[in-house]
């Protein structure tokens, strides 16, 4: 009778180490550090905007759900609410201006950038929205 | 003279799963969205790999087994504003909008009919529109197994505020 309450207890324990496991490490798990991931791609805003433009398919395979490094000349910083968006403007459409844009995490030291400088910076690619190509949390890297 | 093209590229859509086990939301806020008041064709575009979920592992799934973001990474809607008879842009004011066109979702296009409003105010123009997705009508396949977590109509809410273009 013992033997069988112990396996029972033992059983038992496993049963909600096992549960704790699912419900903090998978159900619950934390989304990345973005601002900490490494780039896997390194290459010039310019050259981002092109891919996408001439074989999007192709660049949707290399560069979505990646954290790429890109460098260009900054053109412009909007401010949307509480977001920061660096824009490298690249090309001219019907949505105005085209290029790559960043939504940045927010950084005090964001405001010490200004437009019209050369900047290289990370940021998780999500696609091409047939205008811009969109990072979001991005940071500066120098 | 007014503009007759306003456009926008932080619009905003939330979309809210109320099923019996779990409620899912999501915001993107960087959606596309073009208006032209003159025609009233009206276009948005969206990235699904932009939507934020406050659960890793839900955005995972959405993205991974449920929209296919690496095949199907844009959501579109293209239409018009039907009763722009009834809207006067250059009014301050809120008009109810009648809107018509195609939407696309997971590489399948339906065609939706929709009501919004539109809110005139200091020389701006504020859409909304909270409308209701069917999963099965852009084959979203839900597995058996999450059946009750996941609703079979998603509610979407769309709140632009476009700017004039100048051009």
């Amino acid at each position: 009778m013992k033997k069988w309450i112990k396996i029972l207890a033992v059983l038992t324990v496993i049963g909600i180490a096992a549960a704790t496991y699912v419900y903090v490490f998978v159900y619950n798990k934390a989304h990345p550090d973005y601002a900490q991931l490494e780039p896997k791609i390194s290459l010039t805003a310019e050259n981002c905007f092109t891919t996408f433009r001439v074989n999007e398919a192709e660049a949707n395979e290399r560069f979505i759900g990646k954290m790429i490094q890109l460098s260009g000349h900054l053109t412009q910083i909007e401010h949307s609410g509480d977001q920061t968006i660096f824009y490298f403007i690249l090309s001219e459409g019907m949505f105005g201006n085209e290029g790559v844009r960043v939504s940045m995490i927010p950084d005090e030291k964001l405001s010490n950038i200004t437009a019209g400088h050369s900047i290289t910076l990370k940021g998780f690619c999500t696609g091409y929205n047939q205008t811009d190509v969109i990072l979001e949390h991005g940071s500066v890297i120098y | 003279m007014q503009a007759q093209k306003y456009i926008t590229k932080n619009g905003q859509i939330h979309f809210y799963s109320d099923a019996p086990t779990e409620k899912i939301e999501a915001f993107n806020n960087h959606v596309n969205s073009a208006l032209d008041i003159s025609s009233g064709d009206f276009i948005f575009r969206v990235l699904m790999k932009s939507f934020q979920f406050e659960k890793a592992l839900m955005q995972e799934h959405f993205n991974e087994n449920y929209i296919e973001s690496h095949k199907f990474p844009n959501a579109t809607f293209m239409g018009k504003v039907t009763n722009l008879n009834e809207i006067d842009f250059s009014t301050p004011g809120s008009y109810q909008a009648q809107i018509e066109g195609e939407l696309s979702i997971h590489g399948v296009t339906q065609k939706i009919s929709e009501q919004g409003t539109f809110e005139v105010k200091d020389g701006k123009i504020q859409g909304k529109s909270t409308f209701y997705v069917a999963v099965a009508d852009y084959d979203i396949k839900i597995p058996q197994a999450v059946i009750t977590n996941i609703s079979e109509k998603i509610e979407v809410n769309v709140d632009i505020l476009p700017e004039a273009l100048n051009k």
